[in-house]
């Protein structure tokens, strides 16, 4: 399931990167990336916390959750936010700094 | 072909990110607070630098030690110590030094004195120090002969009153909180006028220093175990009553840990003895492991060596490069295009402060328009060589990093079948390889995602097989350019500069092939200088 979660984590990445692109260039990210990004951060999320409940695995987890959990609620902000353009962006670049350091800190209990 | 540029990005982020990230928790793993790890690995297996003297009590461990240590200078009195004799039999055991330039004085009577007392006794014994015990202020009778002499004071006042001193041609006092604090005291005082004092200090280049721990419970063990004070020249140093280390013996074990340069079979070598049952199996382990022999340059996976910390600063400070000049550009540049910003952003991950400076360099000059509507800027040839280098490098360096990382991670390929024996047989080495298809497969990502999407931005109109192959030039040599700097630097380091070849989690790996990146850039640098000059490449977007 933490693999699961990897793998919708890694996409949420991925689309990130176009938004962040979009914020850096033009504008607004199209609702279409914005909507997938937060799918597959929000489903990756869930699986992990189902795998911190069901597995038998002495790591489950948890530092990563946290983390993760501090991006997704500057990532809500952001969503929710109707402060000027040029405050979001600040907020969107410490937001992917924090969210793909939480993605990659999985990624080093699950490859290793 | 607008989503190449981001996709590139983001592997190269991703693959360097994990192995950064990877680094991190490998060293917070071991790191010594964090109670999890390294000692736990090592209590399984042999604790070379801990001997562990297991024994009934005092009466069992002396009589080992009569046969175990034979030698007549470390010879101890034939009877066991007891907390009654215990006075009786260090007089007994000692062997008077026949010239001291100094006298100690420690409080005598019971258990407690023994514990205050024990740290010098070791000493007096390995010099021969004449020692005078305290009982309640009187003197034993040997006090007199030596008034002329210093007498060193060792425990605290309570137990030694200052006027037990008086009459000696000079005093000092050494005391601290606990015996075990006295003990790391006297383990690191000095005075070469007077002779006094191991002088085992973190900052001493030299010795092949012993030491002999216990618990002040178990103190007539330490007494037993006198002869290692002569033998070994071992300093007495306590551990807790629970097992545990405190933290002032903690902290001076783990500065005790020395370094080697070509081999590990220099010296100096640090080792304990553990004659107290009560000490745990945890704290031996973490004994072992404060002083065991690491190479300078990374003192080893639980320390932090001066190169490894020098390299750590450099990459560190090209993470904040790279993310200053995304920030910067996102707030700044709306005009300049996504994949120079991001050529740009990765560039300065390599190039720490550098690649910062040339961006603002760059950005800081006259613009114009183009009849497209397209923003140019006015800059020296040199400058626009170098906006033209951090082009190619920003995606091909980081390119060349990644691919270099997954190799080390997934193990170095070898290739020896029987036709490449002979003089090119180098060339099926891990080494080698790893370089050749860092370049090849760098190369090939960077012209078919980067520059060929970018030259065909720029000049829509040429054809595109002319695109593919004036992409494919340029982007093999300039990388040729940077591999010359990159992969002399890497070999240089990674081959000779370092005794051990590190690992994927060894901050020497990524400081290594960072500083080479910088190398190559600037060797990159001047040669597109004449690309721009030839007019292959563009300096002033």
């Amino acid at each position: 399931m933490d693999i699961v979660a990897a793998i919708f984590l890694f996409g949420a990445a991925l689309v990130g990167v176009f938004a962040l692109m979009d914020l850096n260039m033009k504008g607004f990210p199209p609702k279409i990336v914005t909507i997938s990004h937060v799918g597959l951060a929000v489903a990756g999320y869930l699986s992990l916390v189902i795998y911190a409940f069901v597995t038998e695995q002495p790591e489950k987890h948890y530092h990563t959750l946290v983390i993760l959990c501090i991006a997704g609620l500057i990532g809500l902000w952001l969503l929710l936010s109707k402060k000027p353009k040029h405050t979001i962006k600040g907020v969107a670049i410490a937001y992917s700094l924090v969210g793909m350091f939480g993605f990659l800190w999985l990624l080093t209990f699950i490859i290793t | 072909m607008k989503w190449t540029y981001p996709v590139v990005a983001f592997f190269v982020v991703l693959v360097i990110g994990f192995g950064l990230v990877n680094l991190i928790k490998e060293d917070l793993e071991v790191a010594p607070w964090a109670e999890m790890g390294a000692e736990e690995g090592r209590l399984y297996a042999h604790t070379k630098n801990v001997t562990r003297l297991v024994s009934a009590n005092a009466a069992d461990l002396h009589a080992y030690l009569k046969a175990a240590i034979p030698y007549p200078e470390a010879t101890t009195a034939d009877m066991a110590p007891k907390e009654d004799n215990w006075e009786v039999f260090f007089r007994q055991s000692l062997k008077p030094n026949p010239a001291p330039k100094h006298v100690v004085l420690v409080a005598g009577g019971g258990k407690e004195a023994l514990q205050w007392a024990l740290p010098a006794l070791y000493y007096a014994y390995y010099y021969g120090s004449p020692v005078v015990f305290v009982n309640r202020s009187t003197l034993s009778e040997n006090a007199a002969r030596y008034q002329s002499l210093k007498a060193y004071l060792v425990g605290p006042e309570e137990l030694l009153p200052d006027a037990a001193a008086e009459g000696f041609q000079d005093r000092e006092r050494i005391t601290a909180n606990t015996p075990h604090e006295l003990a790391v005291e006297l383990a690191k005082y000095r005075d070469e006028q007077t002779e006094f004092g191991w002088g085992r200090t973190n900052d001493r280049q030299n010795g092949y220093f012993h030491y002999v721990i216990t618990t002040p419970h178990d103190v007539l063990q330490g007494l037993a175990a006198l002869p290692y004070a002569r033998s070994n020249n071992a300093t007495l140093l306590y551990a807790e009553e629970d097992g545990g280390l405190p933290g002032v013996l903690d902290s001076y074990v783990w500065g005790q840990r020395s370094d080697w340069f070509v081999s590990p079979s220099e010296g100096p070598f640090r080792h304990f003895w553990l004659v107290s049952n009560r000490v745990s199996y945890a704290a031996q382990s973490r004994l072992d492991f404060s002083v065991e022999k690491a190479e300078y340059p990374s003192m080893g996976p639980i320390a932090l060596g001066d190169m490894e910390a020098l390299l750590l600063l450099f990459v560190v400070w090209g993470v904040a490069s790279a993310i200053f000049v995304w920030v910067h550009a996102t707030y700044t540049l709306p005009m300049v295009k996504m994949p120079i910003k991001i050529a740009w952003g990765l560039s300065s991950l390599l190039l720490p402060i550098l690649g910062p400076v040339l961006y603002l360099n760059s950005y800081r000059k006259p613009t114009w328009k183009t009849e497209k509507g397209e923003w140019r800027w006015l800059r020296p040839h040199s400058l626009q060589s170098a906006t033209a280098t951090a082009m190619g490098f920003g995606y091909g360096a980081t390119l060349m990093v990644a691919i270099g990382f997954l190799f080390v991670w997934f193990g170095f390929p070898i290739f020896f079948p029987e036709w490449i024996e002979g003089p090119f047989f180098w060339l099926g080495a891990g080494m080698p390889i790893m370089m050749i298809a860092m370049y090849v497969l760098a190369v090939l990502t960077a012209w078919l995602l980067a520059q060929y999407p970018m030259k065909k931005a720029m000049m829509p109109n040429m054809p595109d097989k002319m695109l593919y192959r004036m992409a494919l030039i340029t982007t093999a040599i300039s990388m040729l350019a940077v591999s010359l700097g990159m992969m002399t630097g890497t070999w240089y380091m990674l081959m000779s500069k370092l005794p051990m070849m590190p690992k994927e989690d060894d901050v020497l790996w990524f400081g290594s092939v960072w500083l080479a990146s910088f190398v190559g850039f600037l060797v990159a640098w001047p040669l597109n200088w004449l690309m721009i000059r030839k007019k292959l490449k563009p300096g002033n977007v």
